[in-house]
């Protein structure tokens, strides 16, 4: 019934739970996964610590590499399970139009992702990102805690 | 990987394809339903009023929830999908299917991303994210198909 299920990642320990539950699902229903990562663009006015401290070379490189280490994860669970797997890095400051626009450019027919990210406020019922991929998606969403 | 899909229904059409889509799971992984329609309990300070026919609602409630989770469990039924039907009176319907799926040892909750309250399709509904908020497991939230704007 699932075919395509869309595994986002930004690298976090929920993230990772999250990965795990839903390669296993993929398994059980005998779909494969996309995984992805949304790497923010380099901006010369920014609040972003490693952005002021470096160059936009070096900035976009060290992002390309942060976000395949999240990739490789995925693909290594992915590949234990037994799971297809296939990993996208997307440039964008908007992880949750990128979560959409990927779902939508790939037909994947499920999202899996945790109910809370990297920046894991404390409070907050439900993840920022989270939050606006419910409110956006067409497709259905497995939020795992 | 599920066994046992909690599928709590409003009534709504939202609600009664999520439903088709959680039985389809279900079908396809050889899991069982669990289907569920939650009556509200009425505010207990309206019982200065009572002149005896809040049993009456009380039933008339319970039945608009048991036909609700009936069409649920019928679905299920046609699909040949192990199922059981629940039916409660609460006043905070997210805490009672929380307390369901707990009770039941549901490990997967299947609903639709819009509740009965309708509100706009730029939100999603009030009691879907407070079961994602409290679920001890985990929600896929059904949405109709159509993207918001």
């Amino acid at each position: 019934m699932y075919k395509q299920i869309l595994l986002p990642t930004d690298g976090s320990e929920a993230s990772q739970r999250a990965i795990v539950a839903g390669v296993d699902f993929a398994k059980s229903v005998g779909a494969e996964v996309i995984a992805m990562t949304a790497t923010p663009q380099f901006h010369t006015f920014t609040t972003d610590a490693a952005m002021l401290e470096q160059t936009p070379e070096d900035y976009a490189q060290a992002s390309r590499e942060r976000g395949q280490r999240m990739l490789d994860e995925v693909a290594t669970v992915a590949r234990d399970a037994g799971v297809t797997c296939t990993c996208i890095a997307v440039a964008s400051d908007s992880p949750y139009e990128a979560i959409i626009s990927t779902a939508r450019e790939h037909r994947c027919d499920l999202i899996v992702m945790a109910s809370h990210g990297r920046r894991g406020i404390k409070g907050l019922l439900l993840g920022s990102e989270t939050q606006k991929v419910l409110v956006h998606s067409a497709i259905p969403v497995m939020v795992h805690r | 990987m599920f066994r046992k899909i909690l599928v709590p229904t409003d009534g709504s059409a939202l609600s009664e394809h999520a439903a088709a889509a959680a039985v389809a799971l279900a079908r396809g992984s050889g899991a069982e339903i669990v289907a569920l329609s939650v009556a509200q309990q009425r505010d207990p300070s309206h019982a200065q009023f009572d002149d005896g026919t809040s049993t009456v609602q009380r039933e008339r409630a319970l039945n608009a929830a048991a036909q609700r989770a009936g069409r649920v469990a019928r679905l299920a039924q046609e699909a040949g999908v192990p199922h059981s039907l629940v039916t409660a009176m609460a006043s905070s319907e997210h805490d009672e299917i929380i307390r369901v799926a707990l009770e039941l040892h549901c490990d997967l909750i299947f609903l639709a991303a819009h509740g009965q309250c309708g509100v706009t399709r730029l939100i999603a509904g009030r009691i879907p994210q407070l079961v994602l908020a409290y679920s001890p497991v985990p929600v896929i939230l059904y949405r109709g198909g159509a993207e918001a704007a």
